[in-house]
């Protein structure tokens, strides 16, 4: 009887242990690498949705505290910096349509891949719209990657980094 | 046996217990071990590149690193070694004061710029490393040339 408690003791402890330690430290298997590229999917999408119809509540879950944006011309931004930016139109995507310029309505994910590592996800695109920042335009087209980081149960977006393509680029 | 079953319950309460202190004891103090583990790993990063170990930079980049030129095309980790190798070192990480690290528990991005000697424009540089299996790993890597 006693042995028999002591072995059942044992195991409950053990998969407590195991569990508890898989949540910690993110291990993870293929399958849940395709479950954490859905949850980083879903929160990418939220945050071109959010830009689109400019809703702060999204962006500040979405964007980390001290998020760093990096554009295409080399100029880093901080989350307030980047909120501002988009809060207030100074970032516009377009499309140049029989000579004139259109806002577009539609961002296009072009070649997205993600890489999982652990509980940080790095998501690579490539951009070929055409944007003006406070009505100037920025070099196009560029590829860029995002980096989210899994935390207190949350994905946020801690970094952003954007490079032009040249022209003689493949 | 209303023993052996409250021995029960408190084994059970203490495994639990354990990992989540363990998880809340990422303070101030741990934050800048992580900071001079960081600068230590691209230190050797940058010796490493200047003297072509391909070994090291085996160890250091991730087998599948995100590697953005500042031509603006996407490396993989064997492309980046053969420019390493062929001494194409174009937006490649340097030494740099200019350092800011920002710490996600086993997540660091290190932001820089350089000022590469053999590179006429300056570049903005983010690096990601990511602790795997006890050993931080350079998972991407962004160079951009600053507009003047």
């Amino acid at each position: 009887m006693v042995r028999r408690f002591l072995i059942l003791s044992f195991l409950v402890a053990a998969s407590c242990w195991v569990s508890s330690g898989n949540l910690l430290f993110g291990q993870n298997d293929a399958s849940s690498d395709e479950a954490i590229k859905k949850e980083v999917l879903k929160v990418e999408d939220e945050r071109i949705q959010s830009h689109q119809q400019r809703d702060r509540a999204a962006m500040e879950r979405i964007y980390a505290d001290d998020l760093i944006w990096t554009f295409p011309t080399g100029e880093r931004l901080t989350k307030a910096q980047f909120l501002d930016i988009i809060l207030n139109e100074k970032l516009k995507p377009y499309v140049v349509s029989d000579g004139v310029q259109k806002p577009v309505t539609t961002i296009n994910q072009v070649d997205r891949k993600l890489y999982v590592f652990g509980t940080t996800v790095v998501v690579t695109r490539f951009a070929p719209m055409m944007e003006l920042y406070n009505g100037k335009p920025l070099p196009h087209p560029r590829r860029f990657f995002n980096v989210y980081v899994k935390q207190d149960g949350k994905w946020q977006l801690v970094t952003h980094h954007s490079t032009p393509v040249a022209e003689k680029s493949p | 046996m209303r023993r052996m079953l409250l021995f029960l319950v408190l084994t059970v309460a203490g495994m639990g217990i354990y990992p989540i202190k363990a998880a809340e004891h990422v303070d101030a103090g741990s934050t800048e071990k992580t900071k001079n583990e960081i600068l230590k790993v691209e230190d050797e990063l940058i010796q490493a590149i200047s003297k072509d170990d391909a070994n090291t930079l085996d160890r250091i980049f991730a087998d599948e690193i995100v590697w953005l030129t500042s031509t603006g095309q996407f490396l993989t980790k064997a492309e980046v070694l053969a420019n390493i190798h062929s001494r194409n070192l174009t937006g490649f990480p340097i030494k740099s004061d200019e350092k800011e690290l920002h710490v996600y528990g086993d997540t660091v991005v290190v932001y820089s710029k350089t000022a590469n000697k053999s590179e006429t424009e300056p570049r903005t540089i983010t690096d990601v490393f990511v602790k795997r299996d006890g050993k931080w790993k350079l998972v991407a890597h962004g160079a951009t040339v600053i507009a003047q």
